[in-house]
């Protein structure tokens, strides 16, 4: 905890810097225009691959420059993984966890709910998959979709720690057998049709599907 | 990712479940106990509710404001922190310093995240009594609770203060509730600040906080709010039913042309990705938080990042705005409502157009009040009253004539800056002396202790020039909206012992969809002809208005007791032509039964709202120690840091209402309306009492009370004289 003081102080002052702000509203710039195109632009990779297969069918995609921060993707997420309450911290959609560079709306606009990258398999990606013990997070044959079987899950937190993203967590509401201090949970794109995305009042989050009539999902 | 881990091995599975607690801290002892909801509930709802409850159990009429017996309470409701649309508010219950003649208990709220985390944290209502021998803030994380010294914090403003604590707790997820200068300092107009922009501003609730020493509470919930159906049980009830209703746009898409939140050509051009909005059609159920735009026509809209929603919001009506280069060290971006845009031009002319001041310097008058934590309405009728005091007006010594004269006057009215003046007249609240003969220390207790003690009280009661543009409700409270308009709002401002300002008449008369047809579709709701209707003035009374004043007080205790939003709640109209452009009134008993498991009705949750606001006049009667709420006696003032002089009783508004028309602009419409008519208004008066149970002068009688369950409400009230005839 110690060590992760001063890299917070750090960040705190910096967004009181101007020039901190400027390089910011790049950075939604940047995510506003970059976001679309890249996705073209790994649609464009695809064919040129023939190996669609590594790829998932589709991800979302939370733009800092319309998402108001209403927490509903949130909300949503929590409830359609346990529909008997509602629990923020297991969601998996993560509302401004990485923040850029602002404290909870504080100094900075640029908040917006980060998601899980659906990552392509290439050497060690997707990390959760290849650093699951048990197979538990594996890749569905039939959709593609990065998940995980929290049947099988024994809860040892290795994709959660291996998530460059850290999307993952130890849901500890979903404790099993196997992980009675919960198994790990990730975005599963609500297989198909994402409850945030239906939910998201802002159309800040979107599901980018350039695979979707090549793989049926 | 150790983080996570750790909280898991932490927290047993159990302990994320809220257990409905109370957190009570006695910050004069450093005790803090625990508290079961459920003997509150649900005979007080939640919320306000039980906040009432406590005050009236625990609080009596002797004890002041700024006593350590004083309560200050954040409370949140059943549906916060639930799927519920909007159920992200906060509920502040306390003894009011700046309510005038009379100090007495009341309530304000304010939106953003603290609420929802209060919840997941596990609490229901923080209950904070006593006072800290040193500055302290308090560290609600989950049901670890710390009473944590703030002595480098002390000193700073609400925004630097947030990000102290936040940095000391070490958890970037905390949400805050803080006060700046203005706060500490014991002013009566202090605000509550949580995030830029979330304000519990109108009752001087900011000062009792400063009252406690208590900088401030940082709230962090790792557990979660649990719901009796399933969500996937409710989802499609949800998605296809109640969802489109609340789409109704009431005035937040006003449509009219007041924010021009629908028209095709909206741009967010302060967004780096310049955004074009568009128009938000009725069905388009993902873009219901792009269309509110509080700052269109107002001089900041240039510098509109986006819109900024509290949580579990459908539509995000705050706007974040950022402005590079402001001077004075001003942070640039902010979080900005409607009424803060307001808060430096005078209310009777809200002409965008014609503002006296620069964009820039609203928005700076913004920040530097919500920094320093000072009620940004009550800035306006400040300001206000230094202007009618420099034109000659009152009776000032020649230090406060000197003071007056010190404040940077030559820029105050020039088109394009009022900043300096602005910048000037908040510093002098936050840093110069109060003292009891010099200026900022009168003004420190509101504008209408100060102009009492001035010598203008008596000017501004009867009617000054309408552009200096002076609103202030009986009960000494800086308000919004004008009651000669609508004889609603009339009445509102005569009854509520708090802002009066209810948003239930503009989401009627402002929604775009149904707008010819309203009168019809609230006759239908209410089965009352006239309720609302093009053309009418603030004397067309009938026992329509009657009902709908009883109807909006009733609901407004209810959204402040589940906690749900002014502006979503209740669902008078639809955007749906197969529905008849009606809305539907029991959302909230549909949404209250589903999320708590207790099956009632529109009718039953209704008539617990009622019961809770006969507990809030029995309140009221307590603390200002009389049953004549008509006021056809005259009453003596005895509040705290009162001039004294006569006063009329609690239901009654300035005399100037009485005696001037209104004139005012509004989306660029001229508008006139006559002076009310006094005679017709105590009439009104007599019927709404007895629509809701009382006797003649405004008390609740005993065969009332009784009938709300509020037995020991009638004992105490019958012992200290009060018990209606």
């Amino acid at each position: 905890m110690n060590e992760s003081l001063p890299q917070r102080n750090n960040t705190c002052s910096q967004l009181l810097d101007r020039r901190a702000f400027l390089k910011s509203s790049g950075l939604v710039a940047v995510c506003l225009g970059v976001f679309p195109v890249n996705v073209l632009a790994i649609a464009s990779g695809i064919d040129k691959k023939t190996d669609q297969q590594k790829y998932a069918p589709g991800i979302v995609l939370g733009n800092p420059g319309l998402c108001g921060g209403c927490r509903r993707c949130e909300i949503v997420c929590s409830a359609a993984k346990h529909p008997e309450e509602i629990r923020p911290e297991s969601s998996l959609i993560k509302f401004d966890r990485k923040r850029f560079d602002g404290l909870f709306k504080l100094f900075s606009p640029l908040w917006h709910p980060d998601t899980c990258r659906q990552c392509k398999e290439d050497g060690d990606s997707p990390w959760c998959v290849n650093s699951c013990p048990t197979g538990a997070c594996h890749i569905d044959s039939k959709t593609g979709i990065r998940i995980i079987n929290q049947e099988t899950c024994i809860g040892c937190g290795s994709c959660v720690e291996e998530c460059p993203y850290q999307m993952p967590l130890l849901d500890i509401l979903a404790s099993t057998p196997l992980a009675p201090d919960g198994a790990a949970a990730k975005c599963d794109l609500c297989h198909g049709r994402p409850a945030c995305v239906s939910e998201c009042p802002s159309s800040a989050l979107k599901f980018y599907t350039p695979w979707v009539s090549k793989i049926n999902i | 990712m150790g983080g996570i881990k750790e909280t898991c091995k932490k927290h047993g599975k159990e302990s994320l479940r809220v257990g409905g607690k109370i957190l009570r801290v006695d910050l004069t002892s450093g005790s803090i106990h625990y508290e079961k909801t459920g003997k509150y509930v649900p005979r007080f709802i939640g919320g306000l509710g039980i906040g009432l409850k406590i005050m009236w159990d625990e609080a009596g009429p002797k004890v002041k404001p700024y006593d350590p017996e004083n309560f200050l309470m954040f409370a949140a409701g059943p549906l916060t922190g639930t799927w519920a649309p909007s159920a992200g508010r906060t509920t502040v219950i306390s003894k009011s310093p700046v309510t005038y003649p009379v100090n007495h208990i009341t309530h304000g709220s304010f939106g953003g995240h603290f609420g929802a985390e209060l919840k997941m944290a596990g609490y229901d209502l923080i209950v904070i009594r006593g006072k800290a021998r040193d500055p302290v803030y308090l560290s609600v994380k989950d049901e670890k609770v710390y009473i944590r010294k703030a002595l480098n914090i002390w000193g700073t403003d609400s925004f630097q203060a947030q990000k102290l604590i936040i940095e000391r707790e070490g958890d970037l997820q905390a949400k805050c509730a803080v006060i700046g200068q203005v706060g500490e300092r014991c002013s009566f107009i202090a605000s509550i600040i949580s995030e830029t922009g979330h304000a519990n501003g109108q009752y001087g609730f900011g000062g009792v906080m400063g009252s406690k020493n208590l900088k401030g509470i940082v709230v962090r919930g790792t557990g979660s709010v649990r719901i009796s159906v399933p969500y996937d049980k409710i989802q499609d009830v949800y998605q296809n039913q109640w969802k489109p209703l609340l789409n109704h746009g009431g005035s937040v898409v006003p449509g009219k042309g007041t924010w021009k939140a629908g028209s095709s050509d909206i741009c967010w051009e302060g967004n780096p990705g310049r955004p074009v909005i568009g128009e938000v059609k009725a069905q388009e159920m993902n873009r219901t938080g792009l269309r509110c735009n509080a700052s269109f026509e107002m001089p900041t809209s240039r510098y509109h990042v986006k819109n900024d929603g509290c949580f579990g919001c459908v539509f995000n009506c705050f706007s974040y705005v950022r402005m590079e280069g402001l001077p004075y060290n001003i942070p640039p971006g902010g979080q900005m409502m409607c009424q803060q845009f307001g808060s430096y031009f005078a209310q009777h002319s809200w002409d965008f157009k014609k503002l006296r001041v620069s964009g820039q310097a609203v928005f700076a008058g913004k920040q530097l009040a919500d920094m320093y934590s000072v009620n940004s309405v009550e800035m306006r009728n400040i300001r206000n009253l230094l202007v009618y005091l420099k034109n000659g007006h009152g009776k000032l010594t020649s230090l406060q004539r000197k003071e007056l004269d010190s404040l940077p006057w030559e820029t105050e009215k020039t088109e394009e800056n009022g900043l300096p003046f602005i910048w000037d007249l908040t510093n002098k609240l936050a840093r110069a002396d109060y003292r009891e003969e010099n200026l900022w220390g009168l003004l420190s207790r509101g504008v209408v202790r100060a102009a009492c003690s001035l010598g203008v009280y008596e000017d501004i009661y009867n009617g000054i020039d309408p552009k200096y543009g002076l609103v202030f409700t009986n009960n000494g409270i800086a308000a919004h909206f004008a009651p000669r308009v609508s004889p609603v709002i009339a009445l509102l401002w005569m009854m509520e012992n708090r802002d009066p300002n209810r948003h239930d008449l503009s989401n009627i008369s402002d929604c775009e969809r149904a707008l010819n047809r309203r009168g019809e579709i609230t006759e239908k709701l209410f089965k009352y002809k006239g309720i609302t209707g093009p053309g009418e003035t603030g004397n067309h009374l009938n026992p329509g208005t009657i009902f709908f004043t009883k109807w909006i007080l009733t609901r407004g205790i209810l959204k402040n007791s589940l906690t749900l939003c002014d502006w979503v709640f209740p669902n008078y109209l639809s955007p749906f032509k197969e529905r008849d452009y009606c809305g539907d009134l029991s959302l909230e008993s549909k949404i209250y039964s589903a999320v708590t498991g207790h099956q009632v009705e529109m009718e039953e949750l209704d008539r617990l709202a009622e019961g809770i606001w006969h507990l809030q006049r029995a309140l009221t009667i307590r603390d200002w120690q009389t049953r004549d709420m008509r006021g056809a006696k005259g009453y003596r003032a005895g509040g705290m840091g009162d001039p004294g002089g006569d006063f009329r009783g609690h239901d009654n508004l300035a005399a100037l209402y009485f005696k001037h028309p209104a004139r005012f602009y509004w989306a660029g419409r001229k508008y006139r309306f006559p002076p009310l008519d006094r005679q017709k208004y105590e009439e009104a008066k007599t019927m709404l009492y007895r629509q809701m149970g009382w006797d003649h002068n405004g008390a609740p009688t005993r065969k009332t009370l009784e009938s709300f369950n509020l037995k020991e409400v009638a004992d105490e009230l019958e012992l200290s004289g009060l018990s209606g005839d």
